[in-house]
């Protein structure tokens, strides 16, 4: 017999009310953050998302991404959950491509690895007709490194942008790429849209 | 057969029409148009993956209870040792390997804390107002009918002096610029003065419950507390992934003596108030970021990440459960929860015969021995000691906070925030523009945030540092002084017992018990030796 029975015996201990005290207390506070409501919150609730009704993932605001490269390099995954993601509405289908070919001199030369942007070779370039061409992402190569973004961005169209893609997202609490971004494109956006697309596209 | 040829002629026309018109709704922004392709055209698909859907976060919930349940019942009620290392392999499978380490109840303390937003007030400056003929109340309605084009600003009534209030976030920040740079005309023919010229802007920090916590975090958070209330510490036992993978790797554990392993076991509250403090001030997760094992989980991650991960296993071959003991913060909060509980695990299920074998079967260093023997100090010496010790408490507590508001300032320097303030003031002081030779300066440079409105965001969250620092420091020091309280204080103990905090009721002590031995033996049908009933 451990003191401790030997006291309950006679009714209730200390660590009895303590325990009850706290099993109370984590009761109402548990019940408490459930029903707080997610709509009058702050920045605090865009963070944290939305109580009972939607869950919030991490999504990319392709209006804000500068293209820094972070997103390959800073996500916990290998390779990261950031893909570059094709808007087709915007696509001029352009011959020569700022997003698939190095903008530097004579580049155009040829159809080789030598002349692509894209270091892993992400991108396919498949002929539609006369001088238009499709650029075609294969997520399963791309890293997201966002050069052919920052090529597309700076001298095409911007069809090419940068998103999370959830069906590999881990959507840990911290985002590490949000943690690195340097233009805070990354926010928490609603489960049931969890894209913000660019175009009509989407 | 009739209704598939009307598809076939309606389809690419519908598409045609579709691209065209996306094509016209665009054309504006767009440096190529978007050309005009045959119709049997169609644009390659995009699929757009969904994230982890509902059902399967129940799933996560239901599971960790039933862990808890079944975790609880194999330690107390079957004292089933082997039971408990199948669960924890269990554990590390599912929360492990499949669930990636998220989420985990660890980093949900991060998720469930209060928070301090920042606000931001915009009031008409009088001054300003005056110097351009313009009234206070003028000014207060151009910025109202300008922030209804913003969904993110809200007009509060709440002030009597301010126009507009809102939470300060990134679109926010925004708004506030789109704003201020709107210009007004004076009265006159005075030139149009922007908007933002006219106001002061304050920011001003405040500390808010959390809102909008999913209640996945919340129950994930919750469940083994709860259990632990109950039980004792039988989700580190094995349901905690974490706590799994070094428990499977104790293969060798060395016993720490008693002050050292007290001493170190002190670190896991200085690591919760770290992550608490900053996950309070918006400055990131601490507790995710230095996660040593999830690198290992998700078979991915930065190199050190792996590294640290694999020096902490290597070194829990010899050290059990380093992370556990020493740094878990979410054990930091268990330990007094697990000496509230209600049941705990026993070393023997029956009578103590003090026989000693158990001694040197944990590895955790959680097991007190009887203390009946010798005499204790004289009692009036040992009131003293304890009137002394009570003393120190506040006194330590006092010093800590006084501690932390003096290391506020440095501390502050960790939030984003404030790094990018500090950064941007940098070069404009150097020369006198954001110029952009850094990342971060320059990713704000081709930001529309106003200098000012980053500057202002900055010193709002050095405000609430200086609130949140001492307090997370004298937490800290109250800590240390309850340790050499407790330390000080002489409780009586007959047997041999498991020390209620520290026990992670791993069960390895059960195999050790004689008493239990024979219990065992009992239960298959064989007598005991009689000689271990001789001593009840």
């Amino acid at each position: 017999m451990s003191p401790h029975d030997a006291d309950s015996a006679n009714g209730l201990t200390r660590r009895d009310v303590l325990r009850g005290g706290c099993i109370a207390g984590l009761g109402a506070a548990a019940g408490w953050l459930l029903t707080r409501d997610s709509a009058t919150g702050g920045p605090a609730a865009m963070r944290a998302g939305a109580a009972g009704g939607e869950r919030r993932v991490w999504q990319i605001d392709p209006s804000a991404c500068v293209q820094c490269g972070r997103c390959a390099t800073e996500c916990v995954l290998e390779p990261s959950a950031v893909k570059c993601v094709h808007a087709y509405a915007l696509c001029g289908r352009c011959d020569f491509c700022f997003g698939y070919y190095e903008s530097r001199p004579g580049s155009h030369a040829g159809a080789g690895a030598e002349y692509q942007l894209c270091p892993t070779g992400a991108i396919e370039r498949r002929h539609i007709e006369g001088q238009h061409y499709d650029y075609l992402i294969d997520e399963a190569t791309c890293i997201g490194c966002a050069r052919c973004v920052e090529g597309c961005n700076t001298f095409g169209n911007g069809s090419l942008y940068l998103q999370v893609r959830h069906d590999r997202c881990l959507n840990c609490n911290e985002c590490a790429i949000a943690k690195a971004c340097p233009s805070q494109a990354f926010r928490l956006v609603p489960a049931g849209t969890p894209y913000l697309p660019k175009g009509a596209d989407a | 057969m009739r209704r598939r040829r009307w598809m076939l002629l309606v389809l690419p026309v519908a598409a045609g029409v579709v691209i065209a018109s996306a094509a016209t709704h665009l054309v504006a922004e767009q440096r190529f148009s978007v050309p005009e392709l045959s119709e049997d055209y169609v644009p390659p698909d995009v699929p757009s993956p969904a994230p982890r859907s509902r059902t399967m976060q129940y799933v996560d919930v239901a599971v960790l209870a039933a862990f808890l349940v079944v975790a609880s019942a194999a330690a107390l009620r079957f004292r089933s040792r082997g039971g408990l290392v199948v669960l924890t392999l269990l554990a590390l499978g599912y929360f492990g390997f499949y669930r990636r380490g998220c989420v985990c109840p660890i980093g949900a303390i991060q998720r469930v804390c209060p928070v301090f937003d920042v606000r931001a007030l915009v009031t008409p400056d009088a001054a300003a107002a005056e110097a351009h003929g313009l009234s206070a109340e003028r000014i207060a309605e151009a910025w109202r009918a300008r922030a209804g084009d913003f969904a993110a600003a809200e007009t509060s009534g709440r002030g009597r002096d301010f126009v507009l209030s809102l939470w300060v976030g990134p679109d926010s920040k925004r708004t506030l610029g789109r704003i201020g740079r709107e210009r007004i005309a004076p009265p006159g023919d005075a030139p149009p003065v922007p908007l933002g010229e006219l106001v002061r802007t304050e920011m001003r920090p405040v500390l808010r419950f959390a809102h909008g916590v999913p209640w996945v975090i919340v129950a994930f958070f919750a469940l083994p507390l709860v259990a632990t209330l109950l039980f004792g510490r039988t989700f580190c036992a094995a349901v905690c992934p974490l706590g799994a993978i070094q428990e499977a790797v104790a293969l060798k554990p060395v016993q720490l003596p008693a002050w050292l392993g007290h001493g170190l076991g002190l670190f896991a509250y200085v690591y919760l108030a770290a992550a608490v403090l900053l996950a309070t001030t918006g400055g990131g997760f601490l507790i995710c970021r230095q996660d040593p094992f999830v690198g290992i989980f998700r078979l991915s991650g930065p190199v050190i990440m792996l590294l640290i991960g694999a020096g902490v296993l290597v070194l829990g071959v010899f050290l059990a459960r380093p992370y556990c003991r020493f740094l878990c913060p979410y054990g930091a909060i268990l330990r007094p929860l697990s000496r509230l509980s209600w049941r705990h695990a026993t070393i023997t299920p029956d009578a103590c015969i003090r026989c000693r074998l158990c001694e040197s079967a944990c590895p955790y260093g959680a097991i007190r021995a009887p203390n009946t023997g010798g005499r204790p100090a004289p009692r009036r010496r040992g009131k003293l000691t304890l009137a002394a010790l009570l003393l120190v408490v506040p006194v330590l507590t006092a010093a800590g906070a006084w501690g932390g508001a003096w290391l506020a300032g440095r501390v502050a320097r960790m939030h984003p925030t404030v790094a990018r303030a500090e950064a941007v003031h940098r070069e404009l002081a150097a020369h006198g523009a954001v110029r952009g030779d850094s990342d971060v300066t320059e990713a704000f440079a081709g930001s529309d945030v106003p200098v000012d409105m980053l500057l202002a965001h900055g010193r709002a969250v050095r405000r609430s540092f200086a609130w949140a620092t001492p307090v997370a420091s004298g937490f800290i020091a109250l800590v240390v002084a309850l340790k050499l309280v407790s330390l000080a204080v002489r409780r009586r103990r007959e047997d041999y017992a498991p020390d209620r905090a520290l026990c992670l009721s791993c069960g390895r002590c059960y195999a050790s018990c004689p008493v239990d031995h024979a219990r065992r033996l009992e239960r298959k049908g064989a007598r005991p030796p009689a000689e271990l009933h001789a001593t009840d």
